[in-house]
């Protein structure tokens, strides 16, 4: 029997801070006994009220996650469905608040599991690592060029998008950078993908077996990648180095990496977060 | 020596001085991000007898306070009692504890007896202290620290020194094993002892605080001091440094 334990973590970035302006991510998570979730949302800085539009948005998701109790396990179309249940809570509840999509535009990147299956999810740009029983981390760097990403809010409306981006289907506008930490040493190495490819976003389904290898289930946004100094592999790995799970363990992990980092003299200049969750068997916890 | 009341609860000795233990509540069943450790150390020896019943209140007293805190839910609270009558000097009520797991309805009515191996004290509630910091900073916790230490006489049985004391004061300065230390001794009934006492101060590196006579009001607001300066400590926790808000006077 799998036992779950998930946690959370944002913080605000120098730049934001600075400014008197609110931190735009928003972390949520949750477990019991046979589903997890981690969620974060990095709101769009050139946007308006995208603080509330991030918090909406992870709500949103964590709301449409619960709707699916009575579902069949987790699947491959699992991601479609809890973005489009997501997308019509969020956009009746922001309705209710009067809030337009310049308020709304955030990320959406999460990590669902249910039944010892998963499926990871990125809309916009962010990190989505997995670390695994026997010490092995895979993560991945979505970014798109120009620092342009799609957000949920727009809901298929796409066309200012698009032009930002060229127009051009074709072109090459989103990158995956992948970061592999083995018994061989570290790799990474970097795949750019068409405006095409990359628009409904990026979900990723884990069966069972691989389920069963995995430890760790992560996701951050891309503040990670905005540490000054500080690689973004660095960073995914000091924030997965755990060394203990009681309570709010990423929390914990993450404040104190941070605080290191800030030592060393480098700072989170973009706000940052992060939400995780953790697979153990009944034997390991005991 | 330490008591374990439960398995959640180890048992370690302080550096130093191995002979010195003390209990705590093991890491791994710690979930918050950060703990203020806070001990209350308690003169139990001959001369306290007649105002015991009033010690103990004022004890039970500051510890329900805290309970009340907004912050305690990041405490973690030890009580000892000394005296030359417990075997080592030292005997603890509990060990560090959540607030949530301790009850002070529970704490032992007091037996004045034996001399007072007041350094021996301190080291245990500083040693103990900076040894739990450290593993608890080793494991990604935030944590700092305060002790205070009530007592109505000088030190005449102990093995640890002022010297020692100052040693673990300063690796309170040092903000590497603990972000901050503040150690404080307080006299009741101990104007006799003043120039004694104030060597805390002056070698030590603790604080000294004459409370005055050991009447009903004065102990009250002693458990008053104790709940605030904890509580304060524990807010200054994240800005690298102590609480700038002890009060100077009981």
């Amino acid at each position: 029997m799998k036992i779950l334990h998930a946690d959370h973590y944002f913080q605000i970035g120098s730049l934001h801070y600075q400014k008197g302006l609110p931190c735009q991510d928003f972390a949520l998570s949750g477990a019991n006994a046979v589903r997890a979730c981690a969620i974060i949302s990095d709101g769009c800085s050139s946007g308006r009220h995208t603080d509330i539009g991030a918090r909406l948005q992870a709500l949103s998701l964590l709301r449409a996650m619960k709707g699916r109790i009575n579902s069949p396990l987790v699947d491959a179309n699992s991601g479609q469905i809890i973005s489009e249940k997501s997308a019509e809570i969020m956009k009746s509840s922001s309705e209710l608040l009067g809030l337009s999509q310049t308020d709304l535009l955030s990320t959406a990147v999460y990590a669902y599991l249910q039944n010892d299956r998963a499926i990871l999810h990125l809309e916009g740009d962010g990190v989505i690592a997995r670390k695994y029983k026997d010490g092995r981390i895979v993560a991945n760097l979505y970014e798109w060029i120009d620092n342009i990403p799609i957000y949920p809010a727009y809901a298929g409306n796409l066309e200012s998008f698009l032009s930002a981006h060229g127009g051009d289907l074709n072109s090459l506008r989103f990158r995956r950078s992948t970061y592999v930490l083995d018994t061989a040493g570290e790799s990474e190495e970097s795949h750019e993908l068409s405006l095409g490819e990359a628009i409904s976003g990026v979900t990723e389904f884990l069966p069972k077996d691989e389920m069963d290898e995995i430890e760790i289930l992560s996701v951050f946004s891309d503040g990670v990648a905005q540490i000054e100094g500080v690689k973004w592999t660095d960073a995914v790995r000091e924030f997965l180095s755990f060394k203990n799970f009681e309570g709010e363990f990423l929390k914990r992990r993450m404040m104190r990496a941070i605080r290191d980092f800030e030592k060393a003299g480098s700072k989170p200049s973009d706000d940052i977060s992060g939400a995780v969750i953790r697979i153990t068997d009944q034997k390991e916890e005991e | 020596m330490p008591r374990l009341t439960d398995k959640s609860m180890q048992v370690a000795s302080i550096r130093g001085m191995q002979a010195f233990k003390f209990s705590a509540t093991k890491v791994e069943k710690l979930g918050a991000t950060e703990y203020t450790l806070a001990t209350v150390a308690v003169d139990v020896t001959g001369s306290v007898s007649g105002f015991e019943a009033e010690l103990k209140k004022c004890l039970k007293t500051a510890i329900a306070s805290l309970k009340k805190s907004p912050r305690s839910d990041n405490m973690l609270v030890r009580v000892i009692l000394f005296s030359t009558a417990f075997a080592g000097g030292i005997e603890e009520i509990h060990g560090f504890k959540p607030l949530t797991e301790i009850d002070p309805d529970s704490y032992p009515d007091l037996y004045p007896g034996g001399g007072t191996p007041l350094y021996d004290a301190c080291f245990s509630a500083l040693g103990a202290t900076n040894t739990y910091a450290k593993q608890l900073m080793d494991q990604d916790f935030l944590v700092n620290g305060i002790v205070v230490v009530v007592t109505d006489g000088d030190d005449n049985a102990s093995s640890a020194t002022t010297k020692m004391l100052r040693k673990e004061m300063d690796r309170g300065r040092q903000g590497e094993e603990i972000e901050s230390l503040i150690g404080i001794a307080v006299g009741i009934n101990a104007q006799n002892f003043r120039p004694r006492l104030e060597l805390l101060e002056s070698e030590a590196g603790m604080q000294y605080i004459d409370a005055g006579d050991a009447t009903a009001s004065k102990l009250a607001k002693l458990a008053n001091f104790i709940s605030q300066s904890v509580s304060s400590q524990s807010q200054s926790l994240g800005t690298g440094g102590p609480s700038q808000n002890i009060a100077a006077t009981i």
